[in-house]
């Protein structure tokens, strides 16, 4: 029976992705994988989880396999399945499967939104075993000695049905992420937008502001991530304040008052 | 022969209506005959014509405004006889209101007559609270003269047009009121409450409310918007860069003892000999300090106090022959505002102030604190004080009397303050505060408006209603529940609950004991509570029919939403293209079609769907006596607005078929908490329990933590592979019936008691219409573990939403 897998050198990190360290993440990632703890990353939407796992299997030149993880995600979608291809039947791996047999960095976003079979297949996987049964192949894959599994989660948005388990949290290191620090927020606008330091410290602000409403009608803080979007709309020649109408206003509310309010702060700096 | 039973019952029931019809028509001709009998009469003349024409909600109206004018029988009978012409004038949507406008200027009976001839052309072109403004004027110059009113409401005179011209375009607080709090939120990283100005009263008083004029229409464009923006950004300012966080222990000097009720603002000023000097130069230079941090963090908003500046920048009405110390006080109140100097005539005002101007530099800088302020409040003190005890007559002689000379600042101005500063003060005039401006939070609450019991500070206490009448109800509502134990204790609320406890409550039972966390001992004191279940009955079957009446439609739509996310009983489906698995059967008979030369489907896969939901959930209800606060202009409590909530998330669980509870809380003391269930798990969702719910009421204190501890003993007691408990709550945790269960402690014993249900599986969380809440739901509830909700009214609506996505 034929066994495809995905080739490796798709998976490689080429063009370095900038990243901004914050405070001693990038040691703790380091130490991590040399003592073979699974990492958790903690933060919430767009402060940067998934560029710093680029960022890092960039710098330790090891492939990255990413799995956005959805509630249908099954343990097979990760771990592969039989297809009949003509008159044949194949095997195809899953991307932890892959991973695995590749030694690359399995990076499972949004951990919790998958199903619970799921955490059946990857307990093994995160202790002393590092193993991947495949029941469907009967064979045991034996992790690398390079194989990391790094997961997500945004614990402050999320059904309270899909919290991680203890016995799963305690497999592994986390690092908490926050939006950064405003100067470094700033860089981090700079760099990915083009746009110049001043707007870029103003957008910081505009994110500072709004983040003060969270629970009071904001689900979640304005991220990073959108404040570069806001950042690399205006560096495309567009004016600032109708930028940010697209970007932050009419994004991240229906509520017509905090649009107000969105866009009266906005123009507290704009 | 008797007709039969069933038909004299049917027909009784239909002679209802008409019945009390009669009855209420009676009653309203007694209420009219009390003002005056040819009124009654004169209305008994017009009412069945008022009603066919107009319907049944307008002649009451009708009829209420003239039981309304008890001083003036004569004006009543004419309005009697001329209000229905005037009706036909106003459209059918406007007539309710136009009664509401005629009823609220009942007071001025001599107006009301050309009110009602007027008021139907103005009703479409001003909102309620331009044309109550409109009208209080023109009351105003009626009183004066009634030809001049009446070419005012006529709108023939200059003064009205103009005026109408700006009320049509200013804008009222009252359209920008939740977005301005956000704003304000966004600024300072506090809720702020944006509470109408009345004139009187404008400054904030507490650091949670921001004091703003009722309507700007100044302008009479955009730029009256532009305006409650920068007062918004300034006031939210003295939050922002800590006026209030004045520590007059770290200043030099000696200070005043602390007094209750006393901001540490109000006990610096107490510290100078004469007060009133000392707050118009505190204003000054904490204004000061305020707008220059304020322009600098936000460039918007300075370039806004530009764009308003010179039109915008309130003209404070200076005196008229100010005394020397007056006009330095100008001087320098101009040097801080950016104006010219006033012109001067005295020559000694002129050099002191000269003096002292390079000081207002200190609190430009940009790292100025409150400090700042203070310190050089005390070197403008002592010169500007010498500056009046030198040129005042009086005050030189009696300054000399105590021999204290010219000694200002704060430690020799500590005086006597029973009798130093109370004579003084007529010497000095403090500045007219001007009529736009922010003022500074230096007023303590003012005791008349304290609450006599350490309750929570009700919801909007600084709402300000405007008739004495409906103060009264809200002062009434706001005093504390009736004391005494719980048992016997009936719940005043509308005549619908207001029932013997005895009928409303089955015997409770014995009660269970619950430990308590006391954080002043870290330790949990063991047996501490006695929590007693009472189960409420049903009865009272038009809450149900209300909610319905009111939400009917929206029930429905819940309950299609909610059925359709129920989840499907197959547990697998075949004949996938892609699939978990490979289905041997039709792979076999995909493979006989191949062969046998046709072209399958390749549908030969199956996938396993998500299993049920397996979820239990309670709904804690606080029951205190602060769930009575009217929160709706259309006199909903909030409970009755939880109420309607509960109902809705009710239909929505049972739609879903999650296993659900509705519980609720209240008590006295710690020997007295009480568990009211509306509805059990094992209670089906049907008449009975919709019943029970509009049997919840408000009662006394709200004791969380026993509560909680409770709720998670009965969820823990569910078989649901997921469990979780949501509280619906309107402030922080109080027991007043023990004075320990308050502040911190109370809110420490809630914190422990959630730590126990979640260590247990019970996940909490809660939702709760406080404003105040900043400070104590983060660290209760952890953040995202809860949400508050501003605008209570939309609670109903909400909720079902707010738990698809907890439990998706």
């Amino acid at each position: 029976m034929q066994i495809i897998t995905p080739p490796i050198g798709d998976f490689l990190v080429e063009d370095a992705p900038f990243y901004l360290p914050v405070g001693g993440e990038v040691e703790i990632f380091e130490g991590a994988m040399a003592a073979r703890i699974p990492l958790i990353l903690k933060g919430p939407t767009g402060c940067g989880k998934t560029r710093f796992v680029a960022h890092m299997a960039h710098r330790m030149a090891r492939p990255l396999v990413t799995v956005a993880c959805h509630e249908d995600l099954t343990a097979s979608d990760l771990m592969g399945r039989y297809l009949i291809q003509g008159d044949e039947t194949v095997w195809v791996d899953g991307p932890l499967t892959a991973a695995v047999r590749h030694g690359a960095i399995l990076y499972l976003d949004e951990i919790v939104e998958a199903r619970k079979d799921t955490m059946v297949v990857i307990h093994p996987l995160t202790d002393h075993r590092r193993v991947l049964l495949i029941d469907k192949l009967a064979a045991v894959l034996r992790a690398p000695p390079e194989f990391m599994l790094v997961v997500s989660y945004n614990p402050g948005y999320q059904s309270i049905l899909k919290d991680l388990k203890q016995s799963t949290r305690q497999r592994f290191a986390a690092i908490d992420f926050d939006y950064p620090p405003p100067d470094v927020e700033a860089r981090v606008v700079g760099a990915e937008s083009g746009v110049d330091v001043h707007v870029a410290r103003r957008l910081v602000s505009v994110g500072e502001k709004l983040r003060n409403l969270r629970s009071r009608g904001l689900d979640a803080g304005v991220s990073t991530r959108l404040l570069v979007h806001t950042a690399r709309l205006i560096a495309q020649g567009t004016e600032p304040r109708l930028a940010a109408r697209a970007s932050l206003e009419h994004l991240l509310t229906d509520d017509a008052d905090l649009q107000t309010s969105i866009r009266e702060v906005v123009a507290d700096f704009f | 022969m008797p007709p039969p039973r069933g038909r004299l019952s049917r027909l009784r029931g239909a002679m209802r209506p008409a019945l009390s019809g009669a009855r209420e028509r009676a009653g309203v001709a007694a209420r009219l005959a009390r003002v005056d009998l040819s009124l009654a009469r004169a209305w008994l003349r017009h009412d069945a014509a008022v009603r066919a024409a107009l319907g049944p909600d307008v002649a009451a109206a009708y009829a209420d405004l003239l039981a309304g004018i008890t001083s003036a029988p004569d004006v009543a009978r004419r309005l009697c006889r001329e209000v229905p012409d005037h009706l036909a004038r106003v459209p059918p949507e406007q007539r309710r209101r136009y009664l509401g406008l005629l009823r609220a200027s009942r007071r001025h009976t001599a107006a009301l007559p050309l009110l009602a001839r007027t008021l139907p052309e103005l009703l479409e072109r001003l909102d309620d609270d331009a044309l109550g403004r409109f009208l209080k004027e023109a009351v105003g110059l009626h009183e004066d003269s009634p030809r001049r009113a009446e070419s005012f409401l006529e709108l023939e005179s200059e003064q009205a047009r103009e005026r109408i011209a700006r009320l049509e375009r200013g804008v009222s607080l009252e359209t920008v009121r939740r977005w301005l709090s956000l704003y304000a939120r966004a600024h300072c990283g506090r809720d702020v409450q944006i509470v109408a100005a009345d004139g009187a009263r404008r400054a904030f008083t507490d650091g949670q409310q921001l004091f703003l004029p009722e309507r700007i229409e100044r302008f009479g464009d955009d730029r009256d918007q532009l305006a409650y923006r920068v007062l918004t950004a300034r006031g939210a300012g003295y939050l922002e860069f800590g006026t209030l966080e004045l520590d007059l222990e770290a200043l030099p000097g000696d200070w005043p003892q602390s007094r209750e009720e006393e901001g540490p603002l109000a006990r610096l000023l107490r510290g100078f000999s004469n007060p009133s000097l000392a707050q118009d130069l505190l204003e000054i230079l904490e204004n000061l300090r305020v707008e220059t941090r304020v322009r600098s963090a936000y460039p918007g908003v300075a370039r806004d106090m530009d764009l308003l500046a010179e039109s915008w920048r309130p003209e404070r009405s200076e005196r008229e022959d100010p005394a020397p110390v007056e006009q330095a006080v100008a001087i320098l109140a101009a040097a801080a505002e950016g104006r010219p100097a006033p012109e001067i005539a005295d020559d000694d005002a002129r050099r002191t102030a000269a003096k002292l101007i390079h000081h207002l530099d200190a609190v430009r800088a940009e790292d100025a604190t409150i400090a700042t302020t203070a310190r050089t409040l005390a070197l403008l003190y002592t010169p500007l004080h010498g500056l009046m005890v030198r040129t005042g007559p009086q005050n030189r002689a009696r300054e000399e009397e105590r021999g204290e000379g010219g000694r200002g600042g704060p430690n020799a101005g500590r005086q006597p303050t029973e009798a130093g500063p109370d004579r003084e003060r007529g010497e000095y005039r403090p500045r007219r505060p001007d009529p736009l401006g922010v003022d500074l939070p230096v007023e303590a609450r003012p005791m008349d408006t304290a609450p006599q019991t350490p309750t929570r500070l009700p919801l909007g206490s600084g709402r300000r209603t405007g008739s004495s009448y409906s103060e009264m109800a809200e002062f009434l509502e706001r005093l504390p529940g009736p004391a005494g134990p719980v048992r016997t204790e009936t719940a005043p609320d509308d005549g619908e609950i207001a029932q013997a406890a005895g009928d409303e409550l089955e015997t409770p039972g014995e009660g269970v004991l619950y430990p308590e966390w006391d954080a002043g001992i870290g330790d949990l004191k063991p047996d501490w509570v006695r929590l007693t279940e009472v189960r409420l009955r049903p009865g009272g079957a038009g809450f149900a029919e209300s909610v319905r009446a009111e939400h009917g439609a929206l029930i429905k739509q819940i309950r299609r939403a909610f059925e359709a996310l129920r989840a499907q009983e197959h547990a697998r489906v075949r004949g996938l293209t892609d699939g978990d698995e490979i289905d041997i059967d039709r792979a076999i008979a995909d493979r006989i079609t191949r062969r046998a030369g046709g072209s399958p489907d390749g549908r030969i896969y199956h996938r396993r769907l998500p299993t049920r939901r397996d979820v239990s959930v309670g709904f804690l209800v606080d029951m205190s006596s602060s769930t009575n606060e009217m929160v709706t202009a259309g006199g909903r409590r909030i409970i009755d607005i939880e109420k309607q909530a509960l109902v809705l998330i009710s239909e929505a669980v049972d739609a879903l078929g999650d296993d659900f509870a509705i519980w609720g809380f209240s008590g006295y003391g710690r020997d007295e908490v009480a568990f009211y269930i509306a509805k059990d798990f094992c209670d089906p969702w049907d008449a009975a329990a919709r019943e029970r719910i509009g049997r919840i009421s408000w009662r006394m204190e709200n004791r969380d933590g026993a509560a909680i501890r409770h709720a998670t003993a009965r969820l823990l007691r569910r078989p649901a592979r997921a469990r979780l408990l949501i509280l619906l709550s309107d402030g922080r945790p109080l027991d007043c019936g023990c004075e320990q269960y308050a502040d911190t402690y109370a809110q420490e014993d809630v914190r422990v008691a959630l730590q126990e249900a979640r260590a247990a599986g019970v996940h909490a969380f809660c939702i709760t219409v406080d404003p105040h809440g900043q400070d104590y739901l983060d660290r209760i509830y952890g953040p995202g573990g809860y949400l508050v909700i501003d605008r209570v009214e939309r609670l109903p609506a909400k909720l079902p939403r707010i738990y698809r996505r907890l439990t998706r």
